[in-house]
């Protein structure tokens, strides 16, 4: 397979990268619930909570899951290769 | 996390959650608002006039002639106070109640539908009944009935509040009118 292609549907990104993109992943999309809940609450009208939390999980959706290269920044470091008797 | 597959998972996974907790959020702050901070609509029914008849019922198979009540009634009523960020819409009805062997009769004459608060603003003047009173004996036999107010709002998320209106109106049902 290409690297394109792996890019684009494997997306692997190393470990520190995935414990960055699980925190970012649970702060983003509660803080969206929070502000959507208060949005609805102070204008009085629930379709606003609605595109907000959605406008907000969408970019979150964009942010998490596509292989930003910020999450490669710590790729694993592979030992050299032993020779064998 | 480690394939673009894993973290779509991951990540709708968790917007369902928050999806869920928000609506329950939101219901249990309609509860509360209803409770402390909605003011009770206000209302008056007047009834103008009510006709006891013999004849075949509106609907329903049932072939039997029998007596039925037709009554034309003013309502004046302001529901504007349900309508909150979480109001859907508000289904209020007009019930009379009037007493039965072995249980009570409660029967609707009058319903409608709100959909928006502009339209909460009842008055209605002279107007027929949408559905007349049969009674499972037949006759009516000059029972009285009380005609009261009811609504229930429907919330866009949590739970149905019913609510009995609190305006009633005493009336006792006419002798027949004309002869079968």
């Amino acid at each position: 397979m290409s690297s394109i292609q792996t890019v684009l549907l494997e997306g692997p990104i190393d470990f520190v990268g995935q414990q960055l993109a699980d925190s970012i992943t649970f702060y983003l999309v509660s803080i969206a619930g929070a502000i959507a809940f208060l949005v609805g609450i102070i204008t009085g009208d629930i379709s606003l909570t609605a595109y907000t939390g959605a406008l907000l999980c969408s970019a979150g959706f964009v942010i998490v899951v596509l292989p930003w290269p910020f999450y490669n920044r710590h790729p694993l470091k592979w030992l050299a290769p032993t020779t064998q008797n | 996390m480690f394939s673009t597959f894993q973290r779509i998972q991951q990540y709708c996974g968790f917007v369902t959650t928050v999806a869920v907790l928000l609506a329950a959020a939101i219901s249990i702050a309609s509860l509360i608002e209803d409770h402390y901070f909605i003011n009770t609509p206000s209302a008056s029914i007047n009834m103008q006039s009510i006709d006891v008849r013999f004849g075949k019922p509106q609907i329903g198979y049932n072939y039997k002639r029998q007596e039925y009540a037709l009554m034309k009634f003013d309502l004046e009523a302001d529901l504007r106070p349900l309508f909150t960020w979480n109001t859907k819409q508000v289904f209020v009805y007009l019930a009379a109640t009037y007493p039965g062997k072995p249980y009570a009769n409660k029967v609707v004459v009058w319903d409608a539908i709100i959909q928006d608060k502009e339209e909460a603003l009842i008055s209605l003047h002279d107007a027929t009944a949408d559905y007349a009173i049969y009674d499972v004996t037949g006759k009516f036999n000059g029972r009285n009935a009380t005609l009261s107010l009811e609504w229930n709002v429907q919330p866009y998320v949590g739970l149905l509040l019913w609510n009995k209106g609190a305006e009633r109106e005493k009336f006792v049902f006419p002798p027949l009118k004309s002869t079968r």
